[in-house]
C-alpha cells in the first residue's frame, strides 16, 4: 500500500496528502517547523516584513499545544520603525486577532484556534478596499469593514516571532510562515491550503506578491539553528533561548 | 524541561552555559523586574537552580498564566 511518501530525485523525501490529486515535487518537502515552549522562546529580528499603505496578507500554520490561560498568546508583533505598530496574537477568549493603533480585529466566537491540530491562519487585509478578513483552513471568512482606519503600518526595527517585548504565552509549532503585499482571496487561500499540506508558495498563482516565506527549519533541519531564513526576502530570524531541538518534525502533511 | 524562577540578584551569576537562555539580556523577567527564569534539562541541574522551587513545563505555563502571580498583564 502506498504511504505517500517518497524519495526525490536529489534524494529528498516529500509527502503527498493522499487523495488531493497534487502531483508530487521532489523539488518542495515540509518536513520540519519551529516548537515555541510559550515561556521564553522566540525568533527575533532587527528588521519587519515592509507593509507600509499597502494590502497584504499574513499566513501561518499553527499547531497550538496549550489552552489559552489569562494572557494572550503572542504570534507576530512588529515595533518601532516607521508606521505604526502591529501585533498577531491569541487573545484571552482564545480568539486570533490583529492588534494596531490604527484598528483591532478578532477572528470571531467561531474561529478560535484548536488544541493538538493543525490549522493554517491567514489575515488578508485590503487597505485599498476598506476590508480585513480572518480565514481558518482558506474558509469560513470573517470579514470587518475598515472604512477610515487605514493607514501606514510601516517597516519595523523589530520584528518578533513568539512574542511581544516580555509576553509570550504561545505554546505550540508554527510552520510555513508568510507574508504577502496582496489581499489573497478565499480562492486563493484555500489553493495555499490544499487539504492541510503546505505547498511550494514559490509557485503560487500569486507568488509574484509573496515577500517573506519563513520555513521554520526547512530545508536543512536541526543544523539551520540559530537562524530561521527567509526563504523569499531578506529577513534573517535568530532563535532567542533555543536549541536545534526546537526545529521540529512535527508538519502539517 | 524543568523550571525555576530566580531573583532576579541571581542575574548575572547564572552559567549561561548550563541553561537555555542564550544570556542576561534574553531572559524573561516578572513585570516587575524582581525575578527571571532559567530552564535546563532534568538530569543537568545547575548548582544555582538546585535549592528553588523547580516547575515542569505544564506548571510554569499554568503559574505564568496566573495574571495575580505578576508576569502578564490584562489586554
Amino acid at each position: 500500500m502506498s504511504t505517500g511518501i517518497g524519495v526525490g530525485i536529489a534524494g529528498q523525501v516529500f509527502q503527498t496528502k493522499a487523495g488531493a490529486g497534487i502531483a508530487p515535487d521532489p523539488s518542495y518537502s515540509n518536513l520540519y517547523s519551529v516548537l515555541f515552549d510559550g515561556v521564553d522562546e522566540s525568533l527575533d529580528a532587527t528588521v519587519s516584513p515592509n507593509i507600509g499603505t499597502g494590502d497584504f496578507t499574513i499566513n501561518v500554520w499553527l499547531y497550538k499545544t496549550d489552552a489559552s490561560g489569562s494572557g494572550s498568546q503572542r504570534i507576530f508583533s512588529k515595533q518601532g520603525g516607521t508606521g505604526s505598530d502591529w501585533q498577531v496574537f491569541i487573545n484571552n477568549p482564545g480568539q486570533m486577532q490583529w492588534s494596531s493603533s490604527l484598528w483591532n480585529d478578532a477572528s470571531g466566537v467561531g474561529l478560535v484556534p484548536a488544541l493538538n491540530v493543525w490549522e493554517m491562519w491567514s489575515y488578508s487585509v485590503s487597505q485599498s478596499g476598506n476590508t480585513a478578513s480572518w480565514y481558518l483552513n482558506g474558509a469560513n471568512p470573517n470579514t470587518k469593514d475598515i472604512s477610515g482606519s487605514t493607514g501606514d503600518l510601516g517597516v519595523g526595527n523589530n520584528f518578533t516571532i513568539g512574542r511581544h517585548n516580555s509576553i509570550y504565552e504561545f505554546a505550540g509549532n508554527m510552520d510555513e510562515i508568510s507574508l504577502w503585499n496582496a489581499a489573497l482571496t478565499e480562492a486563493e487561500l484555500l489553493d495555499l491550503y490544499n487539504s492541510g499540506a503546505p505547498t511550494d508558495l514559490s509557485k503560487s498563482t500569486q507568488s509574484a506578491n509573496l515577500t517573506n516565506w519563513f520555513r521554520m527549519g526547512d530545508p536543512s533541519g536541526p543544523s539551520s539553528y540559530p537562524t530561521i531564513a527567509d526563504a523569499k526576502g531578506s529577513i534573517s530570524m535568530t532563535m532567542t533561548n533555543m536549541s536545534s531541538a526546537n526545529i521540529t518534525t512535527n508538519v502539517p502533511t | 524541561m524543568i523550571y525555576c524562577i530566580l531573583d532576579i540578584r541571581e542575574l548575572s551569576k547564572v552559567n549561561y552555559n548550563e541553561v537555555m537562555q542564550d544570556s542576561s539580556h534574553t531572559v524573561r523577567e516578572n513585570l516587575a523586574g524582581t525575578a527571571f527564569i532559567i530552564s535546563f534539562p532534568a538530569d543537568a541541574v545547575p548548582v544555582i537552580a538546585e535549592a528553588p522551587q523547580k516547575y515542569t513545563h505544564r506548571e510554569m505555563l499554568n503559574y505564568l498564566g496566573d495574571i495575580s502571580n505578576g508576569w502578564i498583564t490584562e489586554d
